[in-house]
């Protein structure tokens, strides 16, 4: 059995080409990481948004002498790590990264031999191919600020915005390069905001005639900021691939031709349909398909039935779990998640298909939740997105009574796993699955109750300085209409602690405010708390 | 020591490759499975012997031979070389089917006439194509592709040990002595092969043999490839 690549930085990045199965939606998104203007790649882990952006890189160099596009990679995951007291610390760290991989990457093209003024003033001083430059190091003793918060950076060195453009102009010029592609992969935080919001800003920031800004964030990822507008500013693109599909199967299994040995090749030739399984149980993502074929290399029913069991049943929550672990104070969101998905919507659907498949009928993988649901059931399915678990669908999806709402499709594998044998039925419920089919919970259902329980009491347990910091904050800070911030002041809710505490009976008790406006209310002071958690 | 006395020292040691091949009931038993496919290869080249290109599948068919010899006596390196024009020589005599002067070129030797892997594999006229699968049999061309990667797999796997690949290295590279690991991974090698030979085969004769060619391979066939509607068809 040959070891699977399962993540991208496994891979050379010149030999991302031999792994590269395209597909119509996989060309789509290349053209426009290439094209002029910023493209935002959206999928959850393991869907392949980093080996886009790296095969966008790699045709971009292999086009340079003809197109003169000069492509950037470079990669945010350690931006978790920034712990400094600088209060620009993180746009400050973004600014050196670019610099630094900017000219980096024009050294390792030959393309800067002789070092050229603005080179040498995106680098914050002199640079040599193997010493690092005043610029990573900075950037450096940001990643490193984690151990000692209380070191001072002196990020003196880091260009400002205005300044990076224009040196990246100048060295366009210098370069005959008619524009910088930066390919930007983990870009924001999901479980950090702020980020989010000056990621966003900056983003938007560098946009000029010699720079496209591309992106790769997670499906949690929505804020944006103040100037950062998604539909204006960037091409929002999902890399998600679509199930159903005529040629699922089949790009899937080109994407394991690329890896895998002979004799898994032969197996899956003569089990078809219990790789198949495998693969609709992957909801498209390659790296849950790779890894449960490394489970099952003789892809025959009882290795495929055992490992979508166990895969499915608990490995792939266990990254879930460990968030749990990571970000304790989204612990709550996180279990509730878990709980929602295994006890509600997968029994639910389980029961609806086994009388589907009984009766013939088109099969489902669907929910859909009304849009005003309150926010830590949307924050509990963003997480459930981010992980795979989910893929949000479509929003903006009309229900039963013309309610408004986002539809989610359960990832398949968790849906096969409570199959009493996942091969004899998994197959048929993925063949027969429609959208048209969907479990609906509503705006109030009861199964967020045990959630919005807990969200109730936070403010009453033993906060932290940060927590009593955001509590205190103004209403001002909310995403609230000047209307409805006139109705807080009337209602005498003038910081965002007190909007937490208040009932929505409390806050229907202004003037014209319904329910579900009430709700939205208290779902911006709650999305207020939620950031303070996410630090 | 004297050549003959060298040379008996091999034999002997062949000997005991083979003793410990046999000795080990599951590796026997893919061995086994493997020496059988040749009982097969000989009913495919039964059913065309008539035809032009059949000389080249006798060829292939004592290659596989010296695979099948090879291994039993230890040398792995060597069974993996026979392997791998074994499956060249079918392809090009399934190829050369379609392309007669081709053939006549290769039998007569003329300049530039070799088989060349990358013509055989070639994804848009290669044996695995579309454009070939649908002139022979329509209704295959649809698993080409797929039949076409394992080919490609364990080609390369093949060649791995003809260069010399660093991990063809094994101890039984000094000497000649049984393996079990690699005789397995040989076996399924055979097994890969044996998939895509026979696919390539049906692909090309099946749906143009008399019904009784048909009927003798229906067994091959079905057994093989069953999972495939096209075939089903056949003999339904």
């Amino acid at each position: 059995m040959a070891d699977f690549f399962f993540r991208t930085e496994d891979i050379r990045p010149d030999e991302v080409g031999l792994y590269f199965v395209e597909s119509r939606k996989d060309r789509e998104i290349i053209n426009a990481l290439k094209n002029r203007n910023p493209t935002i790649l959206v999928g959850s882990r393991g869907v392949g948004k980093s080996f886009l952006l790296r095969v966008a890189q790699l045709e971009l160099i292999n086009q340079f002498e003809k197109e003169r596009v000069f492509p950037v990679y470079l990669s945010f995951v350690r931006s978790s790590l920034l712990q400094s007291n600088d209060p620009d610390q993180f746009k400050h760290w973004m600014l050196a990264r670019i610099s630094s991989s900017v000219v980096r990457a024009l050294l390792k093209a030959g393309m800067l031999g002789v070092l050229t003024k603005s080179a040498r003033q995106l680098a914050g001083g002199d640079i040599t191919d193997a010493k690092p430059t005043k610029l990573e190091g900075i950037a450096e003793a940001y990643e490193n600020s984690w151990r000692s918060p209380k070191t001072p950076i002196d990020g003196s060195h880091v260009l400002a915005v205005d300044d990076l453009k224009e040196a990246l102009e100048d060295l366009g010029a210098e370069l005959k390069i008619s524009r910088f592609v930066l390919l930007i992969d983990e870009a924001a935080h999901i479980f950090v905001p702020e980020q989010q919001r000056q990621f966003f800003t900056l983003f938007r920031d560098l946009r000029s005639h010699c720079v496209t800004c591309n992106a790769a964030v997670y499906p949690g990822v929505t804020s944006f900021g103040a100037t950062f507008q998604p539909a204006h500013d960037a091409t929002m693109l999902s890399v998600d691939r679509d199930v159903l599909a005529a040629d699922y199967v089949e790009n899937m299994r080109e994407i394991v031709e690329k890896q895998a040995d002979a004799a898994t090749l032969k197996n899956i030739a003569q089990y078809g349909k219990n790789f198949a399984i495998l693969a609709y149980a992957a909801s498209g993502n390659p790296r849950l398909l790779l890894k449960t074929l490394a489970a099952s290399p003789k892809v025959n029913s009882s290795e495929i039935n055992e490992t979508v069991r166990e895969f499915y049943r608990s490995d792939i929550w266990a990254e879930h779990s460990t968030l749990a672990d990571k970000y304790s104070g989204h612990r709550e969101v996180i279990d509730w998640g878990r709980q929602f998905i295994e006890t509600q919507v997968i029994p639910d659907i389980k029961l609806k298909n086994d009388q589907y498949l009984l009766a013939d009928k088109s099969t489902s993988a669907y929910f859909w939740v009304h849009r005003d649901a309150p926010a830590v059931i949307k924050e509990a399915l963003r997480v459930l997105s981010y992980t795979g678990i989910l893929t949000e669908q479509a929003s903006g999806i009309k229900a039963s009574r013309g309610e408004i709402g986002t539809r989610y499709v359960v990832n398949l594998g968790c849906l096969f796993s409570v199959e009493s044998t996942p091969t004899a039925s998994s197959f048929e419920i993925a063949k027969g699955l429609t959208p048209k089919r969907m479990t609906e919970f509503g705006a109030n259902h009861l199964a967020y109750r045990s959630l919005l329980e807990h969200v109730a009491k936070i403010p009453a347990q033993p906060g932290g300085f940060a927590l009593d910091e955001q509590l205190a904050k103004p209403v001002s800070v909310l995403d609230l209409s000047e209307w409805q911030r006139s109705k807080l002041i009337e209602l005498d809710l003038r910081v965002v602690g007190d909007v937490l505490n208040a009932t929505e009976e409390k806050l229907q008790e202004a003037m014209y405010i319904g329910e579900i406006r009430a709700r939205r209310m208290r779902n911006a002071a709650v999305a207020a708390v939620l950031e303070y958690l996410s630090g | 020591m004297s050549l003959s006395i060298h040379y008996r020292t091999l034999l002997g040691l062949s000997t005991t490759a083979f003793n410990d091949l046999t000795a080990d009931a599951e590796a026997m038993a893919e061995f086994t499975k493997s020496h059988n496919f040749a009982a097969e290869v000989e009913s495919l080249h039964a059913a065309i012997a008539t035809r032009p290109e059949a000389s080249l599948l006798v060829l292939a068919t004592r290659e596989y031979q010296f695979s099948l010899y090879a291994a039993a006596i230890g040398s792995y390196r060597h069974a993996h070389i026979s392997l791998r024009l074994f499956l060249e020589l079918v392809l090009a005599s399934i190829y050369f089917s379609a392309y007669e002067i081709r053939l006549r070129n290769w039998l007569a030797q003329t300049n530039d006439s070799d088989i060349k892997w990358s013509v055989l594999s070639d994804p848009e006229n290669g044996v695995f194509s579309k454009g070939f699968l649908s002139a022979f049999h329509p209704g295959m061309e649809s698993s080409g592709k797929q039949y076409l990667a394992i080919a490609t797999t364990v080609y390369r796997e093949c060649s791995e040990y003809v260069h010399g690949n660093m991990h063809t290295h094994t101890q039984t590279d000094h000497a000649l002595k049984y393996d079990g690991e690699t005789l397995r991974a040989w076996a399924s090698r055979v097994d890969a092969i044996r998939l895509c030979v026979i696919f390539a085969y049906a692909g090309r004769y099946l749906s143009l043999l008399e019904a009784e060619g048909r009927n003798q391979l229906e067994g091959i066939m079905v057994g093989y490839l069953g999972h495939l509607p096209a075939i089903r068809q056949v003999y339904a």
